[in-house]
C-alpha cells in the first residue's frame, strides 16, 4: 500500500515536472532584495522551521544575499529570529537550519548536505542551476514565483504550509 | 390611566433598548480600526508572494500587534480613496506626509520615520537633455526643468510628491507639459509610459525605482536624480480620521511610536530597501532627529 502510494506521488511528480518544464525554462533570477525579503515569508511556511525560536543560514556562493541577510542577523525573520549566517565556496561541516545554494558547481553536494541535515535548500531559478533544491525563487513577467520540489522536500523532511502549495508551482 | 401607564413603560424601555444598541453598537465601532494601504512598492504590497512585505506593510503590522485594544480591518485603496475614506469614515494610514490641506482634514501623529524625498526619474540614455537643469552636484532644478515645455512630465493625481515639486506642478499647471495620469497604481504606469517613449520624466523614491527596475520588465535602463529644491529627508506621519475616536487613537498611537520610532528592528522596515551608503546616511540622520 505504501509503495502504491510513493510510486503515485512519484509519478504526480514526474508529471508535475512535465508541465513545469516551460515555467522553469522562462522563470528569470529574482532579485537578491526580493529573495532576502521572501525568506521571511518561506521560513514561517514550514513547520519544524515555524517552532523555531532561532534560525541559523548558510549561504553557498551568494555574495549579495549574504550581504542583505546578514543586515538581519538578531532580527525576525517569519517567527523566529535569525541567529546566524555565514557563507563560504564549500559545504559547510556544521549544521544549519537553511542552505542558500548560489551556484551550479555546488548544487549536488548541497542537496546531499541539505537531506542528510534536515536542512531547507533554497535556490535562485534562472542561475543555470539544475533546480532540484527544495524551493526555488524566480520571476516571470515581473511576478516573484516559487518552484516548489516536493520529493526533495520529503529528502529534507520538510512539512509545508498548505498556503504554500496554493501559491507555488510544483515540480 | 393604566394603559397610558403601560404605554409610558413600553416606550420608556423601547428607547432605553434602541439607546443602549446604538451605545453598544458605537463601542464596538470603537474598538474597530480600520488601516487602509495603497498598492504602492515596495511600501506596500497588496498581493502576490510579496504581499504584507512593504515597510509601511510591517510598520502597520508591527503597531497593530502592539494595538491590542482594537480589532483591526485593512483595506486597500488608491491614496485618493484612503484620504476621502478618513474624511467620512473611522480609520488610520500609515506612511503620508502632512501638509495643510492635509491637516484640516486629518489627524497626524508625531513624525515617525524620516524617509528620502522623490527625485526625477528618466532614461539614462537621455540624461544630455537634462543636463542645462543639472549644478556642479549633479542635483536637478525643477523650476528651470518644468520651465521647458518640449519635455513632458509624467505625474500621478492622486500623490502628494511634497514641498518644491507640488509647489513647481501646481505653479505650470496650466502648461501642457504634464500628463496627470489617474490610475490606481501611483508610479509604475508612469514608469512604464517613460520606457515607451510617451513621457519625458516623472519623479519618485529612489527605493522605488530601485523595485520596478530590478522586476526586469523595462526596456530601458532609468536614472535617478536629486532634486535641488528638494529638502534631505522627509518626515512620515500615520495619519487618522479628524474626530473623537481618530484624537484617542492617534494619542495611543503617539505614545507606541514615541519609544518605537529609534528602534532598530522598527527602522530596518525601511532601511531594508535602501542601499548600503543610504543606509548608513539615514541611520545618522534618525539618531539627528529622533
Amino acid at each position: 500500500m505504501k509503495n502504491n502510494v510513493s510510486s503515485l506521488l512519484i509519478k504526480f511528480c514526474l508529471m508535475s515536472s512535465l508541465i513545469t518544464s516551460p515555467f522553469i525554462l522562462s522563470a528569470e533570477e529574482l532579485p537578491s532584495r526580493l529573495q532576502v525579503a521572501l525568506m521571511s515569508k518561506i521560513v514561517a511556511m514550514e513547520l519544524n522551521l515555524a517552532k523555531k525560536q532561532e534560525i541559523t543560514i548558510f549561504v553557498l556562493n551568494a555574495e549579495r544575499i549574504f550581504e542583505l541577510l546578514s543586515a538581519n542577523v538578531g532580527f525576525q525573520i517569519g517567527n523566529s529570529i535569525l541567529l546566524k549566517v555565514d557563507q563560504g565556496s564549500e559545504i559547510p561541516k556544521d549544521k544549519y537550519d537553511v542552505i542558500y545554494i548560489g551556484s551550479f558547481s555546488q548544487e549536488q553536494l548541497a542537496l546531499d548536505y541539505s537531506s542528510t541535515n534536515n536542512a531547507l535548500s533554497l535556490y535562485p531559478m534562472g542561475a543555470g542551476l539544475e533546480n532540484n533544491g527544495s524551493l526555488g525563487l524566480g520571476i516571470k513577467s515581473g511576478k516573484p514565483t516559487f518552484l516548489l520540489n516536493l520529493n526533495q522536500s520529503e529528502a529534507e523532511n520538510l512539512h509545508w504550509n498548505s498556503t504554500i502549495l496554493k501559491v507555488a508551482k510544483l515540480k | 390611566m393604566k394603559t397610558y401607564l403601560k404605554a409610558g413603560i413600553f416606550l420608556l424601555i423601547f428607547f432605553n433598548s434602541a439607546f443602549l444598541t446604538v451605545q453598544a453598537q458605537q463601542s464596538l465601532n470603537d474598538k474597530e480600526l480600520v488601516w487602509y494601504h495603497p498598492n504602492f512598492p515596495p511600501s506596500n504590497f497588496v498581493d502576490g508572494l510579496m504581499e504584507g512585505l512593504g515597510y509601511n506593510d510591517q510598520t502597520e503590522k508591527y503597531i497593530a500587534v502592539q494595538l491590542k485594544q482594537y480589532q483591526h480591518k485593512f483595506v486597500v485603496a488608491s491614496y485618493q480613496r484612503i484620504i476621502h475614506s478618513l474624511k467620512y469614515a473611522q480609520g488610520c494610514v500609515v506612511g503620508v506626509y502632512e501638509s495643510e490641506q492635509r491637516k484640516k482634514d486629518l489627524l497626524f501623529s508625531i513624525p515617525y520615520l524620516l524617509t528620502f524625498p522623490n527625485g526625477l526619474i528618466i532614461k539614462e540614455k537621455e540624461l544630455d537633455k537634462f543636463k542645462p537643469y543639472l549644478n556642479e552636484k549633479g542635483f536637478i532644478s525643477i523650476k528651470a526643468l518644468l520651465a521647458n515645455q518640449q519635455l513632458f512630465a509624467g505625474i500621478s493625481g492622486g500623490r502628494q510628491y511634497q514641498g518644491a515639486i507640488d509647489n513647481a506642478l501646481l505653479a505650470s499647471s496650466a502648461n501642457n507639459n504634464i500628463i496627470t495620469s489617474s490610475n490606481k497604481d501611483v508610479f509604475s504606469g508612469l514608469l512604464q509610459m517613460l520606457d515607451k517613449n510617451r513621457i519625458d520624466y516623472l519623479f519618485g523614491f529612489p527605493e522605488e525605482l530601485e523595485y520596478h527596475t530590478s522586476l526586469g520588465v523595462l526596456d530601458n535602463k532609468m536614472k535617478f536624480i536629486p532634486i535641488d529644491e528638494m529638502p534631505r529627508f522627509l518626515k512620515t506621519y500615520i495619519a487618522c480620521s479628524n474626530n473623537a475616536w481618530g484624537i484617542k487613537t492617534i494619542a495611543e498611537i503617539n505614545q507606541l511610536l514615541f519609544n518605537i520610532r529609534s528602534e532598530a528592528k522598527f527602522l530596518r522596515f525601511y532601511q531594508f530597501w535602501l542601499d548600503f551608503d543610504s543606509k548608513k546616511r539615514h541611520r545618522s540622520l534618525t539618531q539627528q532627529v529622533f
